[in-house]
């Protein structure tokens, strides 16, 4: 994957960041990796408001999305990422821990990139997230700004 | 007044009556017929005019027509009787009296029409009668007829002055002088009596009704008794010894009657309308037929009265029948009737027949109640006597009445419906069936479907309930366990690391310390992450056993005096709200039916929540107030923290839901706890809200029933 891409986690629990860290790491992922800890953080850092660190113009990203997080839950980031003009290009993979069938129907609807359900199964959490970075690795990453 | 006549004429029955009169004129008048007749002896005469005197408007008899000449039946039958004798006739009219003076004093030779009576048999010789009238009573139609002659006593009689009707009248003996009004004319006695003078007038009835006719005298009418007693057998009169010129009248008028002439004259006035002349021989046949008839009747009689006994009999018999099937139907009707009023009065839902009213416009704007069952009263409270005739605004104290719109629709379509409504004056949710058995009318079938109503959303909360425990199950529960298992397996690799690692100190590479360092750091947190999810599931498990728990603990209902019970629930965060600097007031609170601990718990938790989102900003403010709203109780929790944004509004009362776990404290249970205790408690909760500005929880509960309030 391009080098200059930025892994954003939106992601509550600390020990499932850590897990998926630790993993595209051993998946060979070494790009940069932010984590933010609910959705209203991602927003801030992506709409660049309140006085917290901003996304940086023209840099490719690609977001990594809970489903339920306090103060702004997935759905909503999803939401409002994709009805964003400059932002709707930009990848959004949910990793999250439901498997509920109308739960990954609606992030499909609002149009996420990708669904991934956190399997209890450690050996199955590890190999999801290797395909994840397998994945990444060769997307095509959009520039923020929507060149290439 | 044209339209009288034709119906007197048209009318079958009143002809016959008319016909009957005539033809027993002839009966009457046949022995007299008779008697003068004349013997054929033929007397030659030179020609010369008789003199005779008519009375003018005895139409159709005689009168002036409008070339001022005279005229008439008896005017042209004198002509021809003259004609065939061969003499002149002069003729001027003048009154009655005059005339009958005159032939009385021999100024004129005959009188072309006077009816026969023993009295004027003394002072003048009569032919054969030409014609027969007979006089009926006239009276205003605004009186009663005169159906008998003693309905006369004490009325006013308008007659002609010594015309036969006069002195028939003077004869009876029951009608006094003063009751008379003598008049000249006809006419003139008819007008009379139309303006009012008088009440009954007696003259020659085929007279009567022309002139009434003419004149368009419309509030005249005859009445039905026909004088009996006398006819008036028109004849030719002369002076009494005037032999000669009687057989000369009674000869011409026996030639003109062979010759046809008097059929002539006679349809011509009179219309054809019954046998014209009178003929021996004619009235022979008459008395033939009117005997046979007799003795047929007679017959006919005795044989009708032996049917008629049969009859009688039979249809007796017949009428028993009837009245038994009357009386099994009258029983059959009585029971159905019974039989409705019991359904109607034990039946469990309240049937209510209705009627609309309209204003100026016709517009529905309220109905009454006509009638209701006995299931009314124990359904609503309110007593038959207090609804039937009421108004609907009236019995049920609301403004517009009651689902108007929709029982409108029902009574002007004509279209039944069926609807679920609650009703907030009675606290009462009902299922109404509604249709029109008249145009304005409906009838309303109630039931209480409140029991029902209340476990569907019991039910529905249940779901709800289950539904979000699920949800835990699949998403909350599952989060810790993916650290329990991710974690644990990066110990695994930290194992086979250290494994390694030592392995490779037995090559003398590196020291013991650098070489475990790193995993074992690794491992503390991979330990550290495995110990909070662990405590992090122990802790959604036990929230899942205290909701759990909640919703089954037993509720013991009572009136709580809430003015009481929040205060307390005050004084037990006290210390906090003074530490706060908090201004809490509580207004006056009314009381409301709940269990006491669930209760307390709602406005603990709402109380709790009020405080912990104040904003620090500025000093916070908790107002808690109450209000009545028909029977339910609303109470506010109103603060003027920090608000919820409206995409939270509803997962506030979610199980777990935390707005931000890292700054407030608590497992994200209290609201849920509070919608599940009011669900239970036939309460709800909501929440308004802006954000920035405060939060406003409205709590409804039912209000403490107060005795003699419903009434």
């Amino acid at each position: 994957m391009n080098q200059e891409v930025t892994i954003l986690i939106a992601e509550d629990d600390e020990g499932h960041a850590g897990l998926i860290r630790k993993n595209l790491a051993r998946a060979g992922i070494v790009n940069q990796i932010r984590w933010f800890q609910d959705g209203q953080e991602v927003i801030d850092f992506l709409f660049q408001k309140g006085g917290v660190p901003h996304r940086e113009e023209d840099k490719p990203y690609i977001l990594l999305l809970d489903i339920r997080m306090p103060k702004l839950d997935g759905i909503e980031v999803l939401k409002q990422i994709k009805s964003d003009g400059r932002l709707q290009k930009m990848p959004v993979i949910m990793i999250t821990t439901t498997d509920d069938p109308r739960e990954v129907e609606n992030c499909h609807a609002i149009g996420c990139n990708n669904y991934i359900t956190k399997p209890v199964d450690y050996d199955s959490f590890v190999n999801c997230i290797r395909q994840l970075g397998f994945f990444l690795s060769i997307v095509q990453v959009p520039k923020i700004n929507g060149s290439n | 007044m044209k339209q009288l006549f034709a119906g007197i004429w048209h009318s079958s029955r009143n002809k016959r009556i008319i016909l009957t009169i005539i033809f027993a004129g002839f009966w009457i008048s046949f022995g007299m017929a008779n008697a003068s007749d004349p013997d054929g002896a033929a007397v030659s005469h030179k020609a010369q005019a008789l003199k005779t005197i008519i009375v003018d408007k005895y139409y159709p008899y005689t009168f002036m027509n409008r070339e001022g000449k005279p005229d008439g039946f008896s005017v042209e039958l004198a002509e021809a009787v003259a004609r065939v004798m061969d003499m002149e006739l002069a003729v001027w009219p003048d009154q009655w009296q005059n005339a009958v003076s005159a032939l009385q004093a021999g100024e004129i030779d005959f009188l072309p029409m006077m009816a026969y009576s023993k009295e004027r048999d003394r002072l003048f010789d009569f032919s054969a009668p030409h014609t027969i009238g007979f006089d009926a009573f006239f009276t205003r139609k605004d009186k009663k007829k005169i159906r008998s002659m003693d309905d006369l006593t004490g009325l006013r009689i308008i007659v002609m002055k010594n015309d036969q009707a006069h002195e028939f009248l003077k004869n009876t003996g029951n009608i006094k002088e003063d009751q008379l009004i003598l008049i000249q004319s006809l006419p003139e006695g008819l007008r009379q009596l139309a303006a009012g003078e008088g009440d009954v007038a007696l003259m020659p009835k085929l007279v009567g009704l022309i002139h009434i006719r003419d004149l368009s005298l419309a509030n005249l009418a005859v009445s039905p008794l026909v004088v009996d007693e006398y006819s008036r057998p028109f004849s030719f009169a002369v002076r009494e010894g005037n032999q000669e010129l009687l057989e000369k009248l009674t000869q011409g008028l026996n030639i003109v009657k062979a010759t046809g002439q008097y059929r002539d004259i006679y349809d011509k006035w009179f219309g054809g309308l019954e046998p014209a002349g009178i003929s021996v021989r004619k009235v022979l046949i008459y008395s033939g037929i009117g005997i046979s008839v007799f003795i047929v009747a007679g017959l006919f009689l005795l044989t009708w009265s032996v049917m008629l006994r049969r009859q009688v009999q039979a249809r007796t018999k017949e009428l028993k029948a009837e009245v038994l099937e009357r009386r099994q139907a009258e029983a059959a009707l009585r029971e159905s009737e019974q039989k409705l009023a019991a359904v109607f009065n034990s039946m469990t839902e309240a049937l209510v027949l209705h009627e609309l009213v309209f204003d100026d416009t016709g517009k529905p704007v309220n109905y009454r109640i006509i009638d209701c069952n006995r299931a009314f009263e124990s359904l609503t409270g309110i007593s038959k006597e207090k609804a039937v005739g009421e108004l609907a605004t009236d019995v049920y104290g609301t403004e517009p009445p009651p689902y108007l719109e929709e029982y409108a629709e029902v009574a002007l379509s004509g279209h039944p419906r069926a609807m679920e409504v609650f009703f907030p004056p009675m606290d009462k949710h009902f299922s109404i069936s509604v249709a029109s058995p008249a145009q304005t009318r409906f009838v309303t079938i109630s039931m209480d479907i409140t029991a029902i109503k209340q476990s569907q959303q019991i039910i529905a909360s249940k779901n709800k309930e289950l539904e979000q425990i699920i949800y835990v199950a699949s998403h909350d529960l599952r989060s810790p366990l993916v650290n329990v298992d991710g974690y644990g397996r990066e110990l695994e690799y930290g194992l086979k690391d250290l494994k390694e690692n030592l392995a490779k100190r037995g090559t003398g590479m590196a020291d013991t310390e650098t070489l475990i360092q790193p995993v074992m750091t690794d491992m503390a947190d991979a330990l550290s992450h495995i110990r909070n999810s662990t405590r992090q599931m122990d802790a959604l498990l036990k929230g899942l056993l205290k909701i759990s728990r909640s919703g089954r603990t037993s509720l013991s209902f009572k009136i709580l005096d809430m003015n009481d019970l929040v205060h307390k629930v005050a004084d037990s965060i006290a210390f906090q709200i003074q530490k706060s600097g908090i201004d809490l007031s509580i207004g006056d609170l009314p009381a409301c039916q709940g269990d006491e601990i669930q209760v307390t718990q709602v406005f603990a938790n709402l109380l709790g929540n009020a405080v912990k989102f104040l904003d620090p900003d500025r000093p916070g403010v908790i107002r808690v107030s109450g209000d009545l709203r028909y029977r339910r109780c609303i109470y506010c929790v109103e603060d003027n923290g920090i608000g919820i944004q409206p995409e939270h509004r509803e997962k506030i009362f979610d199980l777990f839901h935390r707005l931000d776990p890292l700054k407030t404290e608590g497992e994200g249970l209290g609201l849920t706890i509070v919608r599940q205790i009011l669900s239970r408690l036939n309460g709800e909760v909501r929440v308004e809200s802006k954000p920035g500005e405060g939060s406003r929880f409205v709590v409804v509960l039912p209000a403490a029933n107060i005795k003699g309030k419903d009434s």
